[in-house]
């Protein structure tokens, strides 16, 4: 008990003294995990909308693909990306295995289905009448689809703000292709499993303490959409 | 100038058909009511219609231009119609925002559309709910505002389906209002579709009556499913009284024309050559230029009314002789030529196996 009291203490003297290598740590981390999320966004929010609006044939199919691929392990997929990137793969001349941008491929995997999926239900979810309403006074396609995802706002950002906890909190891609180098790739769960080895738990609180309180600001977020949503419908 | 000029016009889903119009014109500056049961297809018409919805197959021609369902072609054309939902739905913001949609679509400047918002929010008497959240609205107040963000469009047809449907009295007195000024100021043609015929009488020139996805004869309005007519015991009431022969089936409906019945008051014993009699009370009264619209709940085997309502049309002159006031218990009569059989929605003809006939 004396242990975890002293390494609590010593991690909040380093998190007040504004350690660098603490927070360099912190701020890769966030670096990368924000552009996966904005890319993952960029790309499954359009996505989600239009299989959610349009009638195809395997339609459920692709919903199920999608659902199914939300249970996607972090070190299958940084397996299959590692075997792209690393020199004998077909990325490999882009060179960008153990960099962040590899780390952001990765995670961008990992939280599409995330996005594509909570979007396609939060835009079934919304009425037709929604649909019929912006025609009729005038909307072109386009228009109605943004009157379409403005009505399905508060649920997209939702799965946005989940998808963005799960890429912060995740290690295996972090690990498999950024490698863990220290000042470059070396993020807050990387680092964490790393100091937990030399068993240097200091600076591995210190991350756990920073680590819980993004994902409690990024809980706190959540429901304080899901309040606005719960009360604007 | 022709509005909507429709032939050989069917909506399918499947394999059932919702809609089959032969030929249908539509006048431009004219209120139009639609009329029917549930089901008639109404609803369907209406998307039709605001060009939401493209018929299955048939000619649709818009002041006298035939509509190319492409939405480049149907955008423009789609702008000079707005439909007003039977249960409209706000967007989530404020009535402000959501009147202002329309103009904002069509880029209308922003000083313009506060002052155009204003002035279509006073016409249907909700200036002072501006800045609220159009979702917290109730059902009357939100018909208003969805009437208000139709007009902010300024269509040259307004649709509404069933206006009045689900609202008070208060708002259903303010919505007839809003429908009759706008018929009498506005350069704007307005198609509504109701279930009640007095609000039809009131506030339109033109009716259409569908039944079962076509258009019907005016008699629509006394339209009755056979079976229910059954349930209640009225049927049987009128084969006691030996009037038809043979009944039509179960699954058709059977039409009174409202012009021929006629009202005679309790105990008068003069029914002339009509061959069916019918105890009835009076539930309303309402003046009709120089007719009278009577509304009446017949009664069944036990002597109490037994919710079927009837309207009969008659002579003012011919309604003062009988003396009779709402409440009064009176005896109705009309001739086997005042009643029309139809058959059910998958039978565009009488089955050929039971032909119906009355004999005297």
């Amino acid at each position: 008990m004396d242990f975890l009291t002293q390494s609590l203490a010593e991690a909040f003297t380093m998190l007040v003294s504004l350690d660098p290598e603490l927070y360099f740590i912190v701020w890769v981390s966030l670096r990368v995990s924000l552009m996966s999320t904005l890319i993952a966004s960029a790309m499954g929010i359009p996505l989600g909308f239009l299989i959610a609006i349009r009638h195809f044939r395997g339609k459920r199919g692709v919903i199920t693909l999608l659902n199914t691929l939300l249970a996607l392990p972090t070190v299958v997929i940084g397996l299959f990306v590692y075997a792209l990137l690393s020199r004998q793969g077909a990325l490999g001349h882009l060179g960008l295995l153990y960099t962040p941008a590899a780390i952001v491929v990765g995670q961008v995997i990992l939280i599409l289905p995330w996005v594509a999926g909570f979007t396609v239900s939060a835009v079934s979810r919304i009425d037709e009448r929604y649909r019929r309403t912006a025609m009729t006074l005038g909307a072109g396609p386009l228009q109605t689809a943004i009157a379409i995802l403005r009505e399905a706002r508060f649920g997209i950002l939702g799965s946005v703000i989940a998808a963005f906890g799960r890429v912060i909190s995740e290690i295996g891609i972090a690990m498999m292709l950024g490698g863990n180098i220290k000042g470059f790739t070396r993020t807050m769960t990387t680092a964490m499993a790393l100091e937990h080895n030399k068993g240097e738990f200091v600076l591995a609180v210190a991350l756990g303490i920073v680590l819980l309180a993004v994902s409690l600001a990024m809980n706190i977020l959540l429901q304080v959409i899901q309040g606005w949503y719960g009360e604007d419908r | 100038m022709m509005l909507y000029e429709l032939a050989e016009i069917q909506m399918r889903f499947g394999s059932f058909t919702a809609l089959d119009i032969d030929s249908l014109t539509l006048h431009e500056n004219t209120a139009c009511a639609l009329l029917g049961p549930n089901g008639s297809g109404k609803t369907t018409l209406l998307h039709i219609l605001a060009m939401l919805k493209r018929p299955t197959s048939g000619l649709f021609r818009f002041m006298g231009e035939a509509v190319v369902w492409r939405e480049k072609r149907l955008l423009p054309l789609r702008r000079k119609v707005v439909l007003v939902d039977q249960h409209p739905i706000m967007f989530s913001t404020t009535v402000l925002n959501n009147v202002a949609y329309g103009l904002k679509i069509r880029g209308e400047a922003r000083s313009a559309q506060k002052r155009i918002v204003m002035e279509c929010l006073d016409r249907v008497g909700m200036s002072g709910f501006a800045a609220r959240p159009a979702h917290r609205l109730s059902g009357g107040e939100t018909q208003r505002v969805a009437i208000a963000r139709a007009l902010a469009c300024s269509p040259r047809v307004l649709l509404l389906d069933e206006p009045t449907a689900g609202v008070d009295i208060e708002n259903q007195v303010v919505v007839e209002k809003i429908i009759n000024d706008l018929c009498s100021e506005k350069n704007m043609s307005i198609l509504f579709s109701t279930h009640n015929p007095l609000q039809a009488e009131r506030l339109s020139r033109r009716k259409v009556f569908l039944s079962a996805g076509r258009l019907a004869a005016p008699d629509t309005a006394n339209r009755f499913l056979v079976k229910a007519l059954k349930e209640k015991g009225i049927m049987e009431l009128m084969t006691n009284m030996g009037n038809f022969s043979r009944i039509a089936p179960v699954g058709s409906f059977i039409s009174i024309d409202p012009e021929k019945i006629r009202i005679y008051a309790k105990g008068h014993g003069n029914q002339g050559c009509h061959t069916s009699r019918l105890p009835a009370k009076v539930l309303q009264m309402n003046a009709d230029t120089d007719r009278i619209r009577v509304v009446l709940d017949v009664c069944d085997g036990t002597g109490d009314g037994c919710g079927i309502q009837l309207t009969a049309i008659a002579g003012a002159e011919e309604i003062r002789h009988t003396h009779i006031i709402p409440g009064d218990t009176v005896q109705l009569a009309f001739d086997t030529d005042a009643t029309v059989i139809n058959y059910g929605k998958d039978s565009r003809k009488p089955p050929v196996k039971e032909p119906i006939s009355y004999e005297k």
